[in-house]
């Protein structure tokens, strides 16, 4: 029979298996027909009714055996069995609903967990950049703050190094955002560019071009777009080369479209050349490059001819590594991915060990059916089916459960990320995460499924039925179990560990003193194009008829403005030299630094705002408007290095260069904390704040902090509304509130302590299940035994001690084994992640006698039945 | 083996593919009673043992079934040969042939080898 005939028969037969009921009707009826024609050619022939129908019957053979033979022929009897398993096996399943929810829940936790997690680490870490020969994209990682900008002019970028020995393609990029004036006026993510950018990515446009030398010398007003950019914004017309867009109030001609998944960096919509806007980032952007290696160049090889061309050596340039743009964009976060999926990975393993021994609980019980079927005459083929699908039913049921359990954890812990992490947006339900961890599911179910009907082959039938009761699992199946529950609680003690120490770690930053209380208080940005407000004048019209107007509004308890914002200042804000008047100014070449201190510009209000303590003195007023003496807040350490009190410095006057290189001396009037500009676990820095009212600074890129007397985030919509009434193209941006600021330096941390906080409850809350399922086992097995004891005398107190006691056992062997595995783990971990403290003995300590006590509790229950055996009754039941 | 000889699945098949082709569309019990004939009541079946070889036939797309009404107007299950029923019968037909001639070379007295 050719392979198509017989594939076509076997079509057949499975159809026939869907069909059975008419097929079956058919059968009849033709035999039926074929008794008739028969019967009638007997009468035909003479024969008496009964004599023909009886020579009929006799003639066709065996009816029922030739039905059979029939069916068999008409289906495929391996699915007619393998659906009779499965169907006894859900009955089975659902039989022991008790086992069976715990094996369900178990399995596919563990699974939505494992496959939530693998889909975040594939999106972020493993899918390679959507750029051709991803490797040789190379980004570089310097020190905090400083980039290659800082020391290769930009325009010697562009005119000399936009190819080298090294680099194939050579750019340079800074991300910031512009005002996008279509309707309606929306904040668009931009980056600004040199021409090698793209180059370096090796992404072509679809449609028109990218940028010349030309465009980036004339500082034209050009852009590119992405192709989400396109699509929804310029409704993804053929002829868009050409056609014009409004980016921060000024007219930008569009050269080309990118392709589709080019949104570098951080999901960047419009390019536009470097020096065609400086209001892209705050005031100045902050480059940092990218480039394409040539072939055969390694990037050591490239630093070190960056280097060259930058002639730039000394300590920074030595940190200065080129590594894979992947890296450079990714590589800090590697550390806490690790962790967490470390931690998904022992909450799989958790679940698949749970559910291997819920399935060698059932051995026992198990073993007697599988005995006395054998006995019966089932073949051991037949037992090893059976068990086989009541297994593959148990992971398919939770593995169904587990993908909307996978699809709601992965929205949670998305939610959880940064919004600028890359990757973010191609973070989804992941087919290949999810199939690895049914596979690893469907192992576990299928390993230890198997154990019941290996085991069974041990015993031999005659044994078994004589005792039926005392037929127990061999030794190595209880020793397997208690060795099982050994490294369940061990893994589950580590994530609790984990767990105490993020959370540790993660409540030690936020409560980290930065100076700035920032309760109640909303954040919100808004860029003013230089186009339209050029004047200091023209700014703060807009910017205190806005203060004033939000300051009116019902819920609104403060409210100013600053051009810096506590821990979200631009890398390259930079302390200058100010001196107190009257006060010697130490020599450049001295040993004592001159006092020093970033100038910042804020409104009346903005103190009591964003809630930054005064020392001495007074804050800003309405009052002190243009015109007036200039005035200037200056900050405790400011003070401490003119060396005077507070107090003292009030009513003194600062030196600092004015306009036109003129020496200007503001009145000191007030005297405030420090705050940390950048990072909470920085130093503080030393700050003069100048009064936004006088005029002698041009604020285009505020931050409006708005304290409330409830949840800032419900007056939003009334702020946004105050905005739009004074200027409707303007749209702000960024609006959170200060807690999310500080929450943004340490969303990696958080991501993983929450994570770990679940993991660690999961696998606590598993391995208390799986003791709980040992014990009671233990406690059936030896109902006998245990009866017998209580009959001749035992307390029941005695055996209850001594029930919990083998429980406790087991959970001390894992507790100390945990533990040492959590100091090996904190270990590597605090050498790899910030803000990670020393694990200490207490930590676990505390930890261990918890879980301890729930497994008292959990053994509790199982031995208290125990004691209440009835002798009478168990030695009857023999 | 008694003289109602046992039929070999395989044999059945292309006793039912050669009476259908020389027969034209029967039924199940004509097709049962034609083989017997054919044999010279040398052969005696269970007629029942033939439908599960019928089905396996159709199932293989050699022959279709249709119900239709009998001469004595009774409804019966008519069967005809497919044109890939045509084909299988020339090639079973001269497999068979094949293996009878070598057979029967073996058969043969001494000599003739």
């Amino acid at each position: 029979m050719t392979p198509a005939r017989r594939a076509r028969a076997h079509l057949h037969r499975m159809a026939g298996f869907f069909l059975r009921r008419r097929r079956e009707r058919e059968m009849a009826e033709e035999f039926e027909s074929h008794l008739q024609l028969h019967i009638d050619e007997n009468l035909r022939a003479g024969m008496s009714p009964e004599a023909a129908r009886r020579d009929a019957m006799l003639k066709f053979g065996p009816v029922e055996a030739i039905k059979e033979s029939y069916r068999d022929q008409s289906r495929l009897p391996r699915i007619d069995a393998a659906l009779r398993d499965v169907k006894y096996a859900v009955r089975i399943l659902r039989r022991h609903p008790a086992f069976s929810a715990a094996a369900i829940a178990t399995l596919a936790l563990g699974m939505a967990a494992g496959a939530a997690v693998f889909s975040i680490v594939d999106a972020v870490f493993l899918r390679p950049l959507p750029y051709p020969d991803p490797a040789r994209v190379v980004g570089v990682k310097g020190s905090q703050g400083q980039t290659f900008a800082d020391f290769v002019p930009r325009i010697d970028l562009k005119a000399r190094y936009r190819s080298t020995r090294s680099f194939g393609a050579l750019g340079l990029y800074a991300a910031g955002g512009l005002n996008f004036g279509g309707e309606p006026a929306a904040r668009i993510n931009a980056a600004a560019v040199t021409p090698g950018f793209f180059g370096a990515l090796g992404a072509h446009p679809l449609v028109g071009r990218a940028f010349t030398d030309d465009d980036l010398t004339h500082a034209s007003r050009v852009a590119v777009v992405s192709h989400v950019f396109w699509r929804t914004r310029m409704g993804g017309r053929d002829d868009v080369a050409g056609s014009r867009i409004t980016l921060n109030g000024r007219d930008y001609e569009v050269l080309g479209v990118m392709p589709a998944g080019v949104s570098f960096p951080d999901r960047t919509q419009v390019w536009i050349p470097t020096d065609a806007d400086s209001q892209l980032l705050g005031n100045v952007p902050a480059f940092t490059l990218v480039g394409r290696l040539r072939d055969g160049v390694s990037p050591p090889e490239a630093r070190t001819e960056l280097l060259t061309l930058a002639k730039t050596t000394g300590p920074w340039a030595d940190k200065l590594a080129v590594v894979p743009l992947h890296d450079a964009l990714v590589g800090e976060l590697r550390p806490v991915a690790g962790l967490v999926s470390a931690g998904a990975t022992l909450v799989l393993l958790i679940a698949c060990i749970n559910t291997a021994n819920l399935l060698l609980a059932r051995v026992a019980a198990r073993r007697r059916e599988f005995v006395v079927r054998r006995a019966l005459g089932a073949s051991r083929a037949q037992l090893v089916w059976q068990v086989l699908a009541e297994s593959l039913t148990l992971a398919a049921v939770a593995g169904a459960a587990a993908i909307p359990l996978a699809i709601v954890t992965l929205r949670f812990a998305t939610s959880l990320l940064p919004e600028t992490l890359h990757g973010l947006d191609a973070i989804e339900m992941n087919a290949r995460a999810m199939v690895v961890v049914a596979g690893m599911a469907l192992v576990t179910a299928l390993f230890f499924g198997l154990a019941p009907a290996i085991s069974a082959r041990d015993a031999s039938g005659s044994e078994a039925l004589r005792s039926v009761s005392s037929i127990s699992m061999g030794r190595f199946w209880t020793r397997l179990r208690s060795s099982l529950l050994v490294v369940e609680v061990a893994v589950a003690l580590v994530l609790l560990a984990g767990a105490a120490t993020l959370v540790t770690t993660v409540l030690g930053l936020m409560r980290t003193d930065v100076g700035v209380r920032g309760d109640r208080a909303l954040v919100l940005q808004v860029t003013l194009p230089r186009g339209q407000y050029r004047t200091p004048e023209q700014a703060n019209a807009f910017h205190f008829a806005l203060r004033d107007g939000i300051a009116r509004l019902g819920g609104v308890e403060a409210v100013g403005m600053t051009n810096q914002l506590p821990l979200a200042a631009s890398p390259l804000l930079m302390a200058a030299t100010i001196a107190l008047e009257g006060q010697p100014r130490p020599r450049p070449e001295g040993r004592e630094r001159p006092p020093s201190a970033v100038q910042l510009a804020v409104s009346h209000g903005y103190f009591e705002a964003v809630g930054i303590d005064l020392v001495a003195g007074r804050t800003f007023r309405d009052t002190d408007r243009a015109g007036a003496p200039r005035l200037v807040i200056v900050s405790e350490s400011w003070a401490r290095a003119v060396k005077l009190t507070p107090r003292e410095l009030v009513g003194r006057r600062a030196v600092m260069s004015g306009p036109h290189d003129q020496e200007v001396f503001p009145e000191i009037v007030g005297v405030v904390r420090d705050v940390k500009m950048r990072k909470p676990d920085a130093k503080f820095d030393a700050a003069i704040y100048h009064p936004l009212s006088d005029n002698s600074f041009v604020l285009n890129n505020a931050f409006i902090v708005v304290k409330g007397t409830g949840d800032p985030r419900m007056l939003a919509p009334a702020i946004r509304a105050e905005a739009s009434r004074l200027d409707p193209t303007l749209p702000f941006f960024n609006v959170r509130t200060f807690d999310d600021v500080r929450a943004t330096h340490f969303a990696d941390r958080r991501f993983a302590m929450v994570t770990m906080v679940v993991f660690g409850s999961v696998a606590f809350l598993l391995s208390m299940l799986g003791l709980y399922g040992v014990i009671a086992y233990l406690v059936q097995m030896r109902t006998r035994e245990i009866g017998i004891r209580i009959a001749i005398g035992a307390a029941p107190a005695q055996v209850q001690r001594q029930v919990i006691a083998s429980g406790l056992g087991h959970t001390a062997a894992g507790l100390l084994a945990g533990a040492v595995l959590a100091a090996g783990a904190a270990r590597v971990a605090a050498g790899r992640i910030a803000g990670i403290p020393r694990l200490e003995p207490e930590v676990i300590g505390t930890l261990a006698a918890a879980v301890l006590l729930v497994a008292a509790a959990a053994a509790w229950i199982p031995a208290r039945r125990a004691t209440r055996i009835d002798p009478l009754l168990t030695l009857k039941a023999e | 083996m008694s003289e109602k000889t046992d039929v070999w699945q395989g044999t059945l098949a292309l006793m039912v593919l050669k009476t259908l082709e020389t027969m034209g569309p029967l039924h199940g019990y004509g097709i049962a009673r034609r083989i017997e004939q054919t044999s010279g009541e040398r052969l005696t079946l269970n007629y029942g043992t033939l439908y599960p070889a019928l089905l396996k036939l159709e199932q293989e797309g050699y022959i279709a079934a249709e119900w239709g009404v009998s001469e004595n107007n009774r409804k019966a299950k008519f069967y005809a040969l497919t044109r890939a029923g045509r084909k299988q019968v020339a090639r079973a037909a001269s497999d068979w042939q094949r293996t009878t001639e070598i057979l029967a070379r073996f058969m043969a007295p001494e000599h003739s080898r």
